[in-house]
């Protein structure tokens, strides 16, 4: 009878289904660091500054702005005196682009628009390198261009 | 031998004109040839997401399809059914209800990618392996998704016998 119940594909695919959950659910459990089942994100989050407080942080000169798109989207146009790190850089070149013990209150990075998910990896990246004081520019250059702020 | 496979795949007395419920041996190695094509690419795409199924997480998060709840469950099962669909497949072990799930996850990739490349998403797929230069949505990975399902389809369809 099982034999038999094992020959229709949607019995096989339940199977499959209940053995795969079964396992996740396993070794999530059993993982130093599981994934929450709740609502509370698997990875770290790195707050957002808004257009408006990344300009005033823009104006004190306390904060250095990472560039994290690929070369040729800074080389097109990138907010003043921002730096180029792309996200495909390897560490060393993070690492000689931004000094661990720099004198910026704020490291605030940036992206194409809110559609692109390379500041917020970058962030992340750089905090598992070790950097503090991570923020990532809410709505990139799109929004700062847009609004016609200083830019190179 | 594996299962599914053991009766009279080939009809002895006219190998031109296989009796009905029967497969001749071009249809079978064909079918094999992609299920274990199909089955090494579901095992290897599973591979990373369950070493690392946080960063699986956040690669599912920028999608921006579903709420965190629903992002860590997929993080959680996605990568194991992968990967018992991608044995099955490569064991012939309930291999036709693992190619249907085959079916139906590449179908909600290629739905999901789809989103992303039409939203104007600069993001990683998630589809191998993560880091900083893992592959982005884009039609590369439509199209790559499209050729497995009819892989998969031709692969399902290809043997009459139901065995």
């Amino acid at each position: 009878m099982i034999r038999r119940f094992l020959h229709n594909p949607l019995a096989q695919a339940l199977l499959i289904l209940v053995v795969s959950a079964a396992l996740g659910a396993l070794v999530n459990a059993a993982r130093p660091k599981p994934v929450p089942w709740d609502s509370k994100p698997a990875f770290d989050i790195l707050p957002h500054l808004p257009l408006a407080e990344s300009l005033e942080a823009f104006d004190a000169g306390d904060c250095l702005f990472i560039d994290a798109r690929p070369v040729e989207f800074f080389q097109q146009g990138h907010i003043l005196n921002a730096i180029s790190v792309p996200l495909t850089a390897p560490e060393a070149e993070v690492l000689d682009a931004v000094q661990k013990d720099h004198p910026y209150r704020r490291l605030i990075i940036y992206c194409e628009d809110e559609n692109c998910d390379a500041a917020d990896a970058m962030a992340r990246r750089m905090k598992r390198m070790g950097y503090a004081n991570l923020f990532v520019l809410e709505g990139g250059w799109l929004a700062w261009s847009k609004a016609n702020l200083p830019a190179q | 031998m594996e299962q599914g496979e053991s009766a009279g795949t080939v009809n002895a007395s006219s190998p031109e004109t296989p009796a009905r419920g029967t497969d001749s041996p071009w249809k079978l190695w064909t079918e094999r040839v992609l299920r274990w094509g199909l089955g090494v690419i579901f095992v290897y795409a599973a591979y990373s997401k369950i070493l690392d199924a946080p960063s699986f997480a956040e690669e599912i998060s920028y999608y921006h399809m579903l709420p965190m709840q629903q992002v860590n469950w997929m993080a959680i099962f996605l990568p194991w059914l992968e990967l018992v669909c991608g044995i099955c497949l490569l064991t012939g072990f309930s291999w036709r209800g693992a190619m249907w799930l085959v079916i139906a996850m590449l179908i909600m990739f290629t739905y999901a990618i789809g989103h992303a490349v039409h939203e104007g998403r600069d993001i990683r797929c998630g589809c191998f392996g993560h880091g900083e230069s893992a592959e982005r949505v884009g039609y590369v990975a439509i199209g790559r998704d499209l050729v497995m399902i009819a892989t998969a389809v031709v692969a399902l369809f290809l043997r009459r016998s139901r065995n």
